[in-house]
């Protein structure tokens, strides 16, 4: 007789399949696996713990509407990324047309603290500057990366080699 | 040791660039988990809804559709009498349409299935409510007029 698998074993693919079948726990294990990481780069991106909150609402509601029939294909980060991202650039696109007279900066990775990198990574451009935070804020693989942004995996490492390049020359004029 | 430039760059950066990343990230709120929670709940229980209807119409169509097959394979002459279906009632059109479709059979087989009855829709008239009234009305549903045939 088959060993019956536990679901806390079981990868986001198959969770993906059993929450299909409308196994609630798997579904539940599946926000709990990501919630953390997810909230994470939508605090990045919003600076707000309440928009972050609402912006993880949403990305999950996305993922739960989408069942039955949807298919992973690349991993839960990456799915989740550009979803979460979405959601943060609608938020501000909102919130410019509701306040006009407001003045706001363009979305982008928020500085979480006043650390040397914090301030040093605010000097690139937002495309190297994305990649770095999501290499090691969101602690991201390469290939996660990659397919989050739709790129091809050269210009991600080519992105990150010039961004942790000029982040060394900045850190090392700056001593 | 990695001669890759960027494991290089990773290697000499990456911890320090890690420790400060990822300082002060808060938690969820508790309000936006129990949300969230519920949300994810209130699906999979659509989802199995709607499961068990696929199920209920993976077994009535099948079965219409091999009535209707055999109605139709059966040489005229060796066909057996026609079944004494009793006359489609206004009773048995469930899903009150003004029409008796399979689509009735469908409503009748949710009902018993969820243990929903009414006396009315006993369509053999033996006194209960199940299976075989789901047969009787899908077949009545799909069946073929008989007579006036040369």
């Amino acid at each position: 007789m088959p060993e019956r698998v536990r679901l806390e074993e079981c990868d986001d693919r198959a969770l993906v399949r059993l929450a299909s079948r409308g196994e609630e726990r798997a579904l539940e294990l599946l926000y709990l696996r990501h919630r953390d990481w997810a909230f994470g780069v939508a605090w990045r991106l919003t600076g707000s713990r309440e928009d972050a909150a609402d912006v993880l609402q949403d990305a999950f509601a996305d993922l739960f509407q989408r069942l039955p029939g949807f298919r992973l294909t690349s991993s839960m980060r990456a799915w989740l990324y550009p979803v979460i991202k979405h959601r943060c650039v609608s938020l501000h696109r909102k919130r410019r047309r509701v306040v006009p007279l407001q003045r706001q900066e363009p979305l982008h990775w928020q500085p979480a603290a006043s650390g040397d990198f914090e301030r040093l990574l605010a000097t690139l451009p937002d495309h190297q500057r994305e990649v770095v935070a999501m290499r090691f804020a969101a602690d991201m693989k390469l290939g996660e990366i990659a397919q989050a942004l739709g790129v091809p995996l050269g210009t991600v490492k080519s992105r990150l080699h010039l961004a942790l390049k000029a982040l060394r020359r900045a850190q090392a004029s700056s001593l | 040791m990695s001669t890759d430039p960027l494991d290089a760059l990773e290697q000499e950066l990456g911890e320090q660039l890690r420790a400060e990343l990822r300082a002060d990230i808060p938690p969820v709120p508790p309000q936006a988990d129990a949300r969230i929670l519920d949300q994810a709940r209130q699906h999979t229980a659509r989802l199995r809804r709607h499961r068990k209807r696929r199920w209920l119409l993976a077994l009535v169509v099948p079965a219409a559709a091999a009535a209707v097959a055999l109605v139709a394979v059966l040489p005229l002459d060796s066909r057996p009498p026609p079944p004494v279906a009793p006359p489609p009632s206004e009773a048995a059109d469930l899903n009150a349409d003004g029409e008796l479709n399979i689509l009735d059979a469908f409503v009748l087989a949710r009902a018993v299935e969820q243990g929903r009855t009414a006396p009315e829709w006993d369509q053999d008239g033996d006194g209960r409510v199940g299976a075989p009234d789901v047969e009787l009305l899908a077949r009545s549903a799909v069946s073929v007029p008989t007579g006036g045939a040369p």
